[in-house]
């Protein structure tokens, strides 16, 4: 991979990115990182509480604990960080085909949207760049 | 740089072959033309009365105004279609169509905050 930023932001999949454990009760996070709940993302249907560490990261929760987490700065899978990084080269990294790619709009345009089941993760690509990922954990629906 | 193939210890009759993961993207690209060419640009399942009213109009007077009303309104619509999308459908989709609906309200939420609410 070209994208080659190291932080401290790593994915284990199914299990935690940076901080964050899935399935840690969001309120041992909230004050320690000084989240801010964003009750405007609410949906009804998806039912998630939405927690904020900055602009361009999100803590989702299910009944008080962490089930997902997107992020559109870093995931640093195994020392690379795929964020910016090549959708073709990450394929390859992980090993693993998308179950779906799948075309959706947003607000500048539209991006593919790949999902590696198995993983737990939901990219977001434009240009065949990768803008942001949204990981997720072990669940009682899975 | 890694090696093309490098399983990170994933099993090995998971790795993607270079055909497979071109004929992937290929399909990928096939999708996002053919929905580029639609002006709703989400799948080609809109239209009727409220989108030709829509585009001779612009948006109604409760509609969300200003630059990123417009844009607000699509991905309500959209957001709209995955929630009846989840409906019946299995645990893993209902878990990316979940991620997909929370993408759409931060970027709608980004593109004009706080004027919008999705509950």
């Amino acid at each position: 991979m070209e994208n080659k930023k190291k932080s401290k932001f790593d994915w284990i999949p199914l299990k935690q990115i940076g901080p964050f454990v899935f399935g840690d009760p969001i309120g041992d996070y909230v004050e320690a990182l000084n989240l801010s709940h964003i009750p405007e993302e609410y949906n009804e249907k998806v039912n998630w509480e939405v927690y904020s560490l900055c602009s361009d990261i999100r803590i989702y929760t299910e009944i008080g604990k962490i089930v997902a987490v997107s992020t559109s700065n870093f995931c640093v899978y195994k020392g690379y960080n795929i964020i910016g990084a090549l959708i073709s080269d990450v394929i390859k990294e992980i090993g693993i085909k998308p179950d779906s790619i799948e075309p959706e709009e947003l607000s500048d345009g539209i991006q593919a949207v790949y999902d590696f089941d198995d993983l737990g993760l939901q990219l977001w690509v434009k240009a065949d760049i990768i803008l942001t990922a949204i990981c997720s954990g072990h669940s009682d629906d899975d | 740089m890694m090696t093309t193939g490098m399983v990170l210890g994933m099993p090995s009759n998971t790795i993607v072959t270079e055909k497979e993961e071109l004929e992937m993207l290929s399909k990928a690209q096939e999708s996002l033309n053919m929905d580029e060419t639609d002006d709703d640009g989400v799948g080609g399942e809109e239209g009727g009365e409220d989108e030709a009213e829509e585009k001779k109009t612009g948006a109604g007077k409760s509609d969300p105004h200003g630059d990123g009303g417009r844009a607000i309104k699509k991905a309500q619509k959209r957001v709209k279609e995955l929630e009846r999308q989840m409906e019946g459908t299995s645990k893993k989709q209902k878990k990316r169509i979940k991620k997909k609906i929370q993408k759409i309200i931060q970027d709608a939420q980004k593109k004009r905050k706080g004027e919008t609410h999705w509950n």
